[in-house]
């Protein structure tokens, strides 16, 4: 971390000066999804920026904020609806596009599940989705925001997709 | 190896492999060495990387249930399939088909051994449906009759789920937005005489744009038309009211009835407002619900804008929840804003580093989020105190404000501006923490601190801009602020000639200033205050009388103008005291009455605010003091102190709030003490006794405030004196004894005011000698 800003005042920066940005994220991860029906993307990027707050969660450079960023709008959102989900086994409520794919959904919370699980082998790879498919970086944004050359970003982001396909398709197996 | 080292391994070498496709030498060195449970899983990787693999589940099943095929067609419309069945027919899907263009429609069919005994039912339902045009109400398209006995009806077709169905998976805002479109459409059949007498779940569809449709007016009611239907008519018993299921004919109340029975089912125990709204529309006693749909909407609307709901009672503590539900979004956008304000305090740290231009940026960012900042630390905090029960929320503002004032104070070199708001900030956050005379957090230590920080700014700041009026202005009221918490002794006329000073150099160099005036005007009630407090009323009558003159005679900015206010309600309270101490009984009635009718004006202007029902608890307190003075005057005088308390209680049973609480000990002390003097000794230490304990409470919470020892002092001195007139001696010389220690340990502190000295001090001395003396008497 050669920056001049550490801990506390660096993450409240990075967030503040995302904040643009995370709106654009909002408006993304809400569009399509019924949740559009209750939260605003403003209100999304707010209720994600006071859980960060309350977690004191905290980012050692701008990738792992937006990262965590948007992590949190996800938690968010399933939250919203989770709240709203009956009793009765239902499917899914939140359908996202299976990452690197263009007409293939996925349960969000499914999604977000196998992406903590990701994340516990390891974070490189789990913090390049975010970026890649929530966050919707290109292969070129997300080597600048991880100083990662393009080439590692672009095998990452591939054997990550491959891992969570198996993930969750070994947890889905009997179906 | 462990689960996620395996796979860690398995990424790493897929990776690699990745790199080099198809090289079956470079994949046989990389994984010769490698464990059988890191070739499977690299194994299971490359499987799940082949492209075009059918991969997940993904959309629900879509719905889909045996038909028959259709029968044929009626009138232009060929039938498709069954898409519903009741009691009197089924309903179809049909297209039109005789080439004029494309349509669906919903054909509803009476059962044929029921066409002779409906078709005057059916009838009526195409002439109701025929003069209801609205969007959420499922067109009328055509009818006829088929085979010169089926009568048949073709409305808009709806491909929508029920209600209920449609809500499951909605927010409960989202769910009674359905709903009031719903209430919407019967509401406008309401307007056309028209009850509906049917309505559930499977009548109200909802499409998959989020539109509602309002379905089947097979059994709805023409109001003051005989419907020319004999006999008894179909319900559905879950959704009928009592009078249906009594066999009356559907009325308005009914619908409404039935509208509750589906708020309930859609919304049930998820808010307590709309559990009241529920309850009132399903009142067994028709009397008792809305009257009408339009005000079962009007209340929903009321909830949905967060407003208080007139099915609730409207306690002000209900209001108040509703105020803050209203303002969640507010609260939420404070915190956005904060974000933005350090950011912009850490870029201007950065930036002034780097370039004059990026400085500029960070200028310019500061002016748009200042006005943003005034928000939070004006704006809210005022709103939030005018609205009851909010302290809590107040601290936690507080304490995020204190977060980021103290992140902005720390920004070196920091433009002025920046500077004064900061200095500012710290000076409202003192208000909230722990000013007296206003509703606060109770806590002077934090509040004093925050007061430091304000004059160590702006101080800083007069360094650089010595002829400044506001920070003169500002460094004023810092020291009035200081003034309110200090203790009754020399060193408060002292902190109010330097705020009296700073005012008069602002004044000098900007005499219109709203806010040095008040200011100034402020520094001479507390100059009276003091002289009042060192025992010398006299003195401040002409003070107070010229003050008053003065502050009436001004024109305030909007801005100070409820601070004007305010000092005008300490100085009456002030003059009142003035005389009262001066042994000028009669002449402080006029000034506290004055006092008692400002306030009501102002608690009736600006609603029940915790601030001013304070206010009235204080005036109420000083006005059954005086009246109490006069042996005819005492019963106005427990009413005076009972109204007080009720005030202060009021502002209490929102949550906590140190300065009502130190108001009710005192008039809970003056109602003993009124009740002593009427003759109602035993009365008298009940009130007594109450006022004592919150007292020591109060204490035990902060056990440094020289104030709070001195309210526990006092009012042990009372106690005692009301437990020996109700012949508890013993008890009186316990409680006096508390007295005397507790000035004891205020003289030890230093803190004795010369008031207190001179009397009250020797006052509870006095009364520890008479009942103790006579306590021991008794027991030799």
């Amino acid at each position: 971390m050669a920056s001049v800003d550490v801990g506390e005042a660096g993450r409240f920066v990075d967030l503040a000066d995302s904040y643009t940005e995370l709106r654009r994220i909002a408006r993304r991860m809400l569009a399509g999804d019924a949740v559009r029906l209750v939260l605003q993307p403003t209100e999304l990027v707010n209720e994600a920026a006071l859980r960060l707050i309350r977690s004191q969660a905290s980012g050692s450079d701008r990738a792992h904020m937006l990262a965590l960023a948007a992590r949190t709008m996800r938690r968010v959102m399933i939250d919203e609806a989770r709240k709203h989900a009956t009793a009765k086994r239902r499917p899914p409520t939140l359908m996202t596009l299976y990452p690197g794919t263009d007409n293939r959904l996925v349960g969000m919370e499914d999604l977000d599940r196998a992406l903590e699980a990701l994340e516990q082998i390891s974070p490189d790879h789990a913090r390049i989705v975010e970026l890649r498919f929530t966050l919707g970086m290109t292969v070129e944004e997300t080597a600048t925001s991880t100083s990662l050359a393009e080439r590692t970003v672009k095998r990452r982001w591939q054997s990550a997709r491959a891992w969570l396909r198996d993930h969750l398709e070994g947890e889905d197996g009997a179906r | 190896m462990e689960r996620a080292e395996i796979d860690l391994r398995a990424l790493r070498l897929f990776e690699r492999l990745a790199d080099h496709p198809g090289n079956e030498g470079f994949r046989r060195r990389l994984l010769g060495k490698e464990n059988a449970a890191v070739l499977a899983r690299v194994a299971a990787l490359e499987g799940s990387a082949v492209p075009g693999r059918a991969a997940l589940p993904t959309l629900f099943p879509g719905k889909s249930e045996g038909i028959d095929p259709p029968p044929g067609r009626v009138g232009p419309f060929r039938l498709i399939e069954a898409v519903g069945a009741g009691g009197m027919g089924q309903v179809w899907r049909a297209v039109r088909d005789d080439g004029l263009y494309d349509q669906t429609v919903a054909v509803k069919l009476l059962h044929t051994h029921l066409a002779p005994l409906a078709a005057a039912r059916f009838a009526e339902e195409r002439r109701i449906l025929a003069g209801l045009e609205h969007p959420n109400i499922a067109r009328l398209i055509d009818g006829g009759v088929h085979d010169g006995n089926l009568p048949w009806l073709a409305t808009e077709y709806v491909d929508g789920q029920p209600l209920d169905a449609a809500a499951a998976t909605l927010p409960v805002g989202a769910r009674i937005r359905l709903l009031v479109k719903a209430a919407d459409a019967v509401q406008f059949a309401h307007a056309r005489l028209v009850v509906h007498a049917d309505l559930k779940p499977s009548n109200i569809l909802v499409m998959a744009d989020g539109r509602v449709k309002l379905l089947d007016f097979g059994i709805a009611h023409r109001l003051g038309v005989e419907s020319g239907v004999a006999g008894p008519q179909p319900m559905t018993p879950a959704y009928a009211s009592p009078a249906r299921r009594h066999g009356d004919p559907p009325a308005i109340a009914d619908d409404v009835y039935a509208l509750g029975i589906l708020l309930k089912e859609i919304a049930g125990g998820s808010d307590a407002d709309l559990d009241a709204i529920a309850s009132k529309a399903v009142a067994e006693d028709e009397p008792q619900r809305y009257g009408s749909v339009a005000a079962f909407i009007a209340d929903l609307d009321r909830w949905r804008e967060k407003l208080p709901v007139t099915a609730r009672r409207q306690t002000l503590a209900y209001r108040a929840r509703r105020f803050i539900g209203r303002h969640r979004v507010g609260v939420a956008l404070t915190v956005a804003v904060m974000l933005l304000l350090a950011a912009t305090a850490g870029m201007a740290l950065r930036n002034q580093i780097r370039s004059e231009q990026a400085r500029r940026e960070a200028d310019t960012r500061f002016e748009e989020t200042r006005s943003l900042a005034r928000y939070q630390l004006v704006d809210l905090f005022d709103q939030l105190r005018a609205a009851p029960g909010t302290v809590a929320i107040r601290a936690d503002l507080a304490r995020r404000s204190a977060l980021y004032l103290d992140r902005l104070g720390q920004t070196p070199h920091a433009p002025p501006a920046l500077q004064l708001e900061t200095a500012i900030g710290y000076r409202r956050l003192a208000a909230v923490q722990g000013l007296s005379g206003t509703s606060s957090l109770g806590q002077p230590t934090m509040a004093r601190h925050s007061l430091d920080q304000a004059e160590r700014l702006a101080q800083a700041l007069l360094q650089r801009r010595p002829r400044d009026p506001a920070v003169l202005a500002l460094l004023g009221w810092i020291y009035a602020d200081r003034w309110t918490l200090l203790a009754n002794n020399g060193e408060s006329p002292r902190m109010n000639m330097r705020a009296r000073a700073y005012f008069d150099r602002a004044l000098a160099l900007a005499p219109g200033s709203s806010s040095a005036r008040l200011g100034r005007l402020t520094t001479l009630k507390s100059e009276a205050y003091d002289a009042i407090v060192a025992d010398r009323p006299k003195a401040a009558i002409p003070i107070l009388q010229d003050a008053l003159g003065e502050l009436r005679r001004s024109r305030f900015a909007a801005s100070e103008a409820d601070g004007a206010r305010e000092l005008e309600s300490n100085l009456l309270n002030l003059l009142g005291d003035a005389f009262y101490d001066d042994g000028q009984v009669a002449a402080s009635l006029p000034p506290y009455r004055a006092q008692v009718r400002l306030i009501e004006a102002m608690l009736q202007a600006r609603g029940q605010s915790p601030d001013w029902l304070i206010r009235l608890g204080e005036a109420m307190f000083d006005l059954s003091g005086a009246l109490s003075e006069e042996a005819s005057f005492r019963p106005e005088a427990l009413r005076a102190a009972d109204r007080g308390i009720a005030a202060v209680e009021r502002v209490l049973s929102y949550g906590p709030d140190a300065n009502a609480e130190k108001k009710l000990v005192m008039l809970l002390g003056q109602k003993a003490e009124v009740l002593s003097l009427l003759g109602r000794p035993h009365e008298a230490v009940v009130a007594s006794a109450r006022s004592l304990a919150i007292r020591q409470a109060r204490l035990a919470r902060d056990p440094s405030d020289p104030a709070r020892l001195r309210d526990v002092a006092i009012a042990a001195k009372g106690h005692a004196d009301y437990l020996a007139g109700d012949g508890r001696t013993r008890a009186g010389c316990d409680a006096a004894r508390l007295a005397t220690r507790m000035w004891g340990e205020i003289d030890r502190r230093g803190e004795l005011g010369t008031r207190d000295a001179r009397r009250n001090r020797p006052d509870a001395l006095r009364t520890r000698l008479l009942y103790c003396a006579s306590a021991t008497k008794k027991i030799t």
